[in-house]
């Protein structure tokens, strides 16, 4: 049994150093040849995932799930009109423009609008969509007559706006105009902090937190479906938005500057969608995107309940449950075996008959032990994960990049080997601290009772002290995977798809945040539980008491204190 | 009559302590040595030298034709050494101190220009500290540390490799105050456990020859349990079993009976004395007068690092020949 376990960890690790390997020689996207096109899918209307695929939708590379909304349908409309191989590739928002200067992706198709900022990083093409700016607002507060047509004026709109706050998602054109337009026009106007996805910046809104969102009007239909009996939307008249900034109420695509060639074609091709297709595109968009995710279109997301909600994701739910439990497992697993290796090395002790040789090289070993476990265990995980990922990038190495295609993708794909390697080596710099404590805590006597009895030290530790040591950390060993379970969900910065990354999803395609965070606590809770289970039993069986649900036996072991 | 281990002018520092003085010592196939002696005398750490648990810092060891340890180093050089090393460090810490104290008055003389006390404070301190700074040790005639280094580098000494050693160690077993048993193997796996990895007998043998040994100690009954779930004197009983299966020439016993309650005392030396009568050569450290009287052949009465008084035990206890040892054999009859 033991040969398999250790076989097993081998093989896991080779897996690992082959990928790499393989990833080394894959060639990035650089050619125009496809259209690799980076998205959040999880910005509706523009892009959201489904599970189910329809002649809406493209799938999503690396994955089972799919890609819905207006920008899958112009990349469907520029795939057929330039003859192209279209990939869709999910990304966060915020590595959208670092994954298109690196070559991950050739073009940016993701709502983006064209600002100076960004200009400076990459090109755009001419808009793919302009539309008019609008607030999400409950429909109580909308003053009669209100329509997009009968507009309300600027100063009306401060009048209302006044004492009020504002909300919208972090890094988007909104929530610029707030400030230019109201916080700093009038005092009482309060600019919250904003809020990491339109959703959840609804939910404010729909709450009551926030009075109002600005966004583009397509934005806000669509944000309207969350809570389609209190939410509205207010019409505003235009004329205040400076020229500069109503740019940045049109989306269009990036590409990588320098790239004409693309950006040439791609104009051209935009130039011959009419402005009403586009508008009946973005329309049954965010029709689309009202609709429950199952797919029959007839039961609105706001009708769910939790276990509705548990039931219809419970594909990706799970793949996310295994997903975390191999991160956890393996993660503690591979990092026990590299915390012992560190806890060697900080134990070395250099002794003044060591030649000079053995001493320099034992410093070394030292002082390498005692950098790592220094600079891991005083990083958050999270910062180690991100510096290893654009890390990586930077030597060429992208993990993105990395797909085994087939049904295991789903769950095992490059970005999951990388959190993977993350998340052991940050386990290994505590098993480190915390083999060294169960080595320190075992009897000196223990060590010359082997060395009596002729064996060598590297024989006494490894049959005699090492088994010792672990068993009695065991208790601190299975903290480090109850803690492991529910810190990889800090992974999900570099889109590893475990538990918490396909909670986040599902609850953006499905607006129900609170159900959905309450079935991940109870999931994590399930989890942690069934390890701590686990973990008694191997202690248990360690100690030699036979572990068995037979009343009298406990009855009669009673009896004896 | 055969002599099974050679020892000669066995001397060990801790430091600048010395703790084995000039210690040789002659034993014979059979001998069964009682090692008596008050508490801190370095009968313990005289044991743990034979085995190489504890390096001794001079000395010869030699078991049958085969010399183990040998180092020849001048024993008054020695202890010149350990004493200027222990000055060397108390006039560091003494200079330190006196600066410290001579910066702390130059300081408050500095902030307090005319305070006529912190002046002649001051005057002290820095004499004070003159006067460390001028001692001897730092002259060459006060200890001559080249010359002593040439001494050292030129005696001739000699070590074995790690592996010989582990080879001698088989030879001599030994059992401890504190047992040692190995916690995480049940009674019958700490027999087998040295013989299959360290004598690579194969373990059906190997198996046989501790369920012989534990027999022999009267353990048969309890081959399948834990360590922890034993008395101390069965866990020393089982710690002789162990020793026993590596067939050594020599067993050294370290108190191994001090860490248990009376009752717990006699099964154990029991034991040990029908090891002696089969034959087997012994080395014991121990407080058990009446041991040492009735089953040794031979007794060493040990104090400071020294071998006060030898002979047979008919002699050491009936007739002792130092104040010293009368005085010890008193105290310990009054108890």
């Amino acid at each position: 049994m033991k040969k398999k376990i250790f076989s097993f960890f081998f093989l896991f690790l080779a897996t690992i150093g082959l990928t790499s390997l393989v990833s080394c020689g894959e060639d990035s996207t650089a050619d125009n040849s496809r259209l690799v096109i980076g998205m959040e899918c999880g910005y509706q209307p523009f892009n959201w995932t489904v599970q189910k695929a329809s002649e809406y939708t493209l799938p999503i590379d690396g994955t089972n799930e799919f890609a819905d909304g207006y920008d899958i349908q112009i990349a469907k409309y520029l795939s057929e009109d330039l003859d192209r191989e279209v990939i869709i590739k999910r990304t966060v928002w915020d590595s959208l423009i670092t994954d298109l200067n690196a070559g991950n992706i050739n073009m940016v198709l993701a709502g983006m609008s064209s600002t100076a900022e960004r200009r400076e990083q990459i090109d755009f093409t001419d808009p793919y969509l302009t539309s008019d700016l609008a607030f999400l607002i409950q429909k109580e507060n909308i003053p009669e007559g209100n329509s997009a047509e009968n507009p309300l004026s600027y100063e009306d709109v401060l009048r209302l706006f006044e004492g009020e706050s504002l909300i919208c998602q972090r890094g988007v054109v909104g929530d610029e105009l707030i400030e230019t337009y109201f916080s700093s026009v009038d005092e009482s106007i309060q600019h919250n902090d904003p809020a990491n996805t339109y959703p959840l910046a609804a939910m404010d809104v729909d709450q009551g937190i926030s009075f109002a969102m600005p966004a583009e009007v397509p934005v806000c239909e669509a944000m309207v479906n969350i809570s389609p009996n209190n939410l509205g939307i207010l019409y505003v008249d235009q004329s205040f938005i400076s020229d500069v900034d109503k740019e940045g109420l049109s989306v269009s695509i990036g590409i990588k500057k320098g790239n004409d060639e693309l950006r040439e074609d791609l104009n051209a091709s935009l130039a011959k969608l009419s402005n009403e297709e586009r508008g009946k595109m973005m329309g049954e968009a965010a029709q689309r995107s009202a609709q429950s995710d199952d797919g029959s279109g007839e039961t609105t997301v706001s009708e769910q309940n939790i276990w509705t909600l548990f039931i219809n994701n419970f594909e990706l739910i799970g793949a996310g449950i295994v997903d975390t439990i191999i991160l956890a497992v393996f993660g503690t697993g591979i990092g026990l075996i590299l915390g012992i290796f560190i806890a060697y090395g900080k134990n070395l002790k250099i002794k003044d008959t060591d030649k000079f040789l053995v001493k320099s090289g034992k410093g070394i070993l030292i002082g390498l032990a005692n950098i790592y476990s220094t600079v891991l265990r005083g990083t958050p995980m999270m910062v180690q994960a991100l510096i290893f990922k654009y890390g990586c990038q930077a030597i060429g190495l992208n993990w993105g990049n990395i797909n085994f295609g087939g049904d295991i993708s789903n769950f095992f794909n490059g970005w999951f080997i990388a959190g993977l390697i993350v998340i052991t080596l940050n386990t290994a710099a505590y098993m480190g601290e915390i083999v060294r404590s169960g080595l320190n805590g075992i009897d000196k006597g223990q060590i010359e009772g082997a060395r009596s009895l002729g064996m060598s030290s590297t024989r006494t530790s490894i049959t005699i002290i090492l088994p010792q040591a672990l068993k009695n950390a065991l208790p601190t060993i299975g903290n480090e995977l109850i803690v492991n379970i529910k810190d990889s969900s800090v992974l999900n910065v570099i889109a590893v798809t475990e538990l918490y990354y396909r909670m986040m999803n599902i609850a953006s395609t499905t607006f129900a945040f609170l159900d959905a965070y309450f079935i991940l606590a109870i999931i994590y809770l399930v989890l942690t539980l069934i390890a701590t289970g686990a973990l008694k039993l191997i202690e248990k069986k360690l100690d030699g008491v036979k572990f068995s649900f037979n009343p009298f036996r406990w009855a009669r072991k009673k009896e004896v204190f | 009559m055969e002599t099974l281990l050679k020892i000669e002018n066995i001397a060990k520092f801790f430091g600048a302590t010395q703790v084995l003085k000039d210690i040789s010592l002659t034993v014979n196939k059979g001998d069964v040595i009682s090692i008596i002696g008050p508490s801190g005398s370095g009968k313990s750490t005289f044991l743990r030298c034979l085995n190489l648990l504890e390096e001794p810092t001079r000395g010869k060891l030699t078991y049958l034709d085969k010399t183990y340890f040998s180092v020849t180093k001048c024993k008054d050089d020695f202890v010149d050494y350990a004493r200027y090393q222990d000055d060397l460090k108390k006039y560091e810490e003494k200079l330190i101190e006196t600066e410290d104290n001579y910066a702390i008055y130059k300081n408050k003389l500095i902030e307090d220009r005319n305070n006529k006390e912190y002046k002649i404070k001051c005057k002290e301190a820095k004499k004070e500290f003159d006067n460390v700074r001028k001692h001897p040790i730092l002259k060459k005639d006060y200890f001559n540390k080249e010359a002593y280094e040439e001494i050292i580098k030129n005696s001739p000494s000699f070590t074995i490799s790690q592996k010989e050693i582990n080879e001698i160690r088989t030879h001599i077993g030994m059992v401890f105050q504190s047992f040692n048993l190995f916690n995480n193997f049940n009674v019958l796996d700490n027999c087998i456990l040295a013989q299959t990895k360290v004598l690579k007998r194969k373990y059906d043998e190997a198996k046989e020859i501790a369920i012989k040994n534990l027999t022999s100690v009267n353990m048969q009954d309890r081959m399948n349990y834990k360590i922890s779930e034993l008395s101390g004197g069965q866990k020393q009983r089982v710690a002789i079993a162990r020793t026993l299966s590596m067939n050594p020439s020599i067993i050294l016993f370290d108190e191994p009976t001090s860490a248990l309650d009376p009752e717990m005392v006699n099964e154990v030396l029991s034991v040990m004395k029908n090891l002696a009568e089969n034959g087997m050569t012994m080395i014991v450290v121990t407080h058990e007068m009446n041991f040492a009287k009735n089953v040794s052949n031979k007794v060493v009465f040990m104090e400071n690092g020294y071998i006060v008084e030898s002979g047979n035990p008919k002699e050491i206890f009936e007739n002792p020949q130092t104040e010293r040892l009368r005085e010890f054999l008193k105290l310990d009859d009054k108890n």
